[in-house]
């Protein structure tokens, strides 16, 4: 394509002003008209709702080469694409595009029953020229620059589709971190939310690590991300191999002191990693958890990254907000689960699972390895005990919360969150519990074990 | 003969004008014209001054067929008109002041259809024209729906 590409006359995509599109028959008869709109596919392809262009059809098939008049609708510069016909499309994204276009259109008349797109035609962009614009003619005084699109653009508009369908705290995390990877690039993230005391942060997802680490903790204000946390301010390092040697003096100085680092699972870090961007998710002025990206590169993330990681974290902060608001307030809350059977016997198929819990701070150890604490694990066992006495295994997420000894706070219990948090935490461990949501406010628990239950006060 | 009244009356509301043109090795072009007017209705001889800054468009029309599409501003109401040039020259002094013509009265149609400026509007005006004579062989209703590409005179779907 020349100088001019499609992204520069962007313009002239916006339906103000008619295009008109020249074809051409097998045998040479040309065929001309105007269309309301075309419309950019990417940077090198167009694509033209087929309406009532029979004779545009026909002359595709046996010539592919078109002609497309576009004109700026600010500056009335005039620009002919010379295009190859590629495909037509009846179903997709661009159709889905163009379809939109022609409903809006046909809305207008309550024409939408009958008006309705039967195809989207195709084009690549072998060329684009400008005529010259006459002198006698004058610039509009006040030429608006319009903002580009860009990459990043892009995939943010994207992931925030995305994050705005996702139905569950689950699929949020989930999209979330991936949308991340797949449309922006950023390979290695982590997600904590704030806890219930507002004094720590925990894992809840990762991407893009050998481990999930979830259930991985954090003191606010503690290390990078506890900082960024307690500042509710992002926070960039580069160059952090340097750093851990000069932290690793630092610690083996301790230590010969007698001072040892603590024993709690560390958050998710890639092997060799050099840059760390950590990003505050706020929603309503409050701290609902971070965002923390990493890569090997010395220096990874500048200032727009901080801008785009801090805008899908506040999207991110909003949606898990909604979520958890939905979630307290959802009506299958009310709709009783299947009665337990009291002579159930709860053995699972698989062989004896010992289960050892500590009151004093919620943790559970299976088979004698420690998987998770605090509420999450009080709610493990809790479940356990219901399954082993009565051979429960549908639960609501309000019984939970009228559960004493969970020791939830009446207001902001973050209890979907800490479900979601075991769930992944008994996937990550290959734990033969599962937990497996069935509504919204339900779950079931699913046991392939026989539980031994053991509690340490 | 239906395409001189339908051209007629579309002409009079100052309406935009496309050309088609194809080139020998079958690759269509797109340009704009700035007037046309009837020569003689019952040998279907047209007339009409198209863009031509780009000489290319003049080799086009050596012995081919070529496509012109009158549409009213504001009803979409079209016509498109099919044949072959018979002469293809300097644009008169009659050529020029009806391409005037036309073309303001087709950028006061978009102004007041559409609010554009007109003295941006003039900006589409070309540096170059050609002055093009035809004879019309097929005509076609191009209005935009579902009988759009209808013959106007008993012709072929267009």
């Amino acid at each position: 394509m020349g100088e001019l590409n499609l992204p520069d006359i962007e313009r002239c995509f916006g339906g103000a002003i008619p295009a008109v599109l020249a074809t051409a028959s097998a045998d040479g008869i040309p065929n001309v008209t105007y269309i309301s709109r075309a419309h950019r596919v990417d940077d090198e392809r167009v694509a033209l709702s087929n309406q009532f262009m029979s004779k545009t059809s026909r002359n595709l098939a046996g010539n592919p080469r078109a002609s497309l008049l576009l004109m700026d609708p600010v500056t009335h510069d005039e620009f002919r694409l010379s295009l190859v016909y590629e495909r037509t499309e009846r179903r997709g994204p661009v159709f889905d595009r163009l379809r939109a276009d022609i409903e809006a259109l046909a809305v207008l008349e309550n024409m939408q029953d009958v008006y309705r797109l039967r195809a989207a035609d195709v084009y690549r962009v072998v060329a684009i020229e400008q005529n010259p614009p006459n002198p006698l003619g004058a610039l509009p005084s006040e030429v608006p620059v319009g903002r580009r699109p860009s990459p990043e653009l892009s995939g943010v508009a994207e992931l925030a589709g995305r994050i705005g369908r996702a139905g569950d705290l689950d699929v949020v995390v989930d999209t979330t971190l991936e949308g991340l990877d797949r449309l922006l690039g950023y390979r290695h993230t982590v997600l904590l939310l704030l806890d219930e005391g507002g004094t720590r942060l925990y894992a809840i997802g990762s991407h893009g690590f050998d481990t999930e680490g979830v259930g991985a903790e954090v003191t606010l204000g503690t290390g990078q991300i506890g900082l960024a946390a307690e500042r509710c301010e992002p926070l960039r390092i580069g160059g952090l191999q340097t750093m851990k040697k000069y932290a690793r003096t630092i610690r083996r100085e301790y230590e010969q002191q007698g001072v040892g680092p603590g024993r709690e699972l560390p958050v998710a870090e890639i092997d060799g990693v050099q840059s760390r961007i950590v990003v505050p998710a706020m929603a309503r002025g409050e701290l609902v958890g971070v965002l923390v990206a990493e890569s090997r590169r010395p220096v990874a993330f500048g200032a727009a990254d901080e801008q785009v990681l801090c805008i899908v974290a506040s999207l991110l902060a909003s949606a898990i907000e909604h979520v958890r608001a939905a979630e307290r307030n959802g009506p299958d809350e009310d709709v009783p689960g299947p009665a337990a059977d009291p002579s159930a016997v709860p053995v699972g198929p698989g062989g004896e699972l010992a289960i050892r819990f500590f009151a004093v701070d919620g943790s559970v150890f299976v088979d004698g390895d420690y998987l998770i604490k605090g509420v999450a694990g009080r709610i493990l066992w809790s479940l356990l005990r219901a399954y082993v006495a009565d051979g429960r295994v549908d639960f609501t997420n309000r019984e939970l919360r009228l559960d004493t000894s969970l020791d939830l706070p009446g207001f902001k219990d973050n209890l979907e969150s800490r479900l979601i948090l075991l769930k992944r935490r008994l996937d990550e461990r290959e734990v033969p519990i599962r937990l497996e949501k069935t509504g919204r406010g339900r779950f079931r628990l699913d046991v392939s074990a026989s539980p031994r239950l053991e509690s340490v006060d | 003969m239906a395409f001189a009244t339908e051209l007629t009356t579309i002409l009079e509301s100052g309406a935009g004008l496309v050309v088609g043109t194809v080139s020998t090795d079958g690759t269509p072009r797109a340009d704009r014209a700035w007037s046309a007017s009837v020569v003689d209705a019952d040998s279907r001889r047209l007339r009409f001054v198209m863009s031509a800054d780009d000489l290319a468009v003049v080799d086009n029309l050596q012995g081919a067929m070529v496509s012109l599409t009158g549409a009213e501003v504001v009803t979409y109401r079209s016509v498109q008109l099919k044949g072959r040039p018979v002469a293809i020259e300097a644009p008169t002094a009659a050529d020029v002041e009806l391409a005037r013509l036309h073309s303001e009265r087709f950028f006061d149609a978009v102004h007041r259809s559409d609010g554009n400026p007109v003295e941006s509007l003039r900006r589409m005006l070309p540096h170059r024209m050609v002055a093009v004579e035809m004879v019309v062989e097929e005509s076609f209703d191009q209005t935009p729906g579902p009988s759009a590409g209808s013959a106007l005179a008993g012709a072929t779907d267009g």
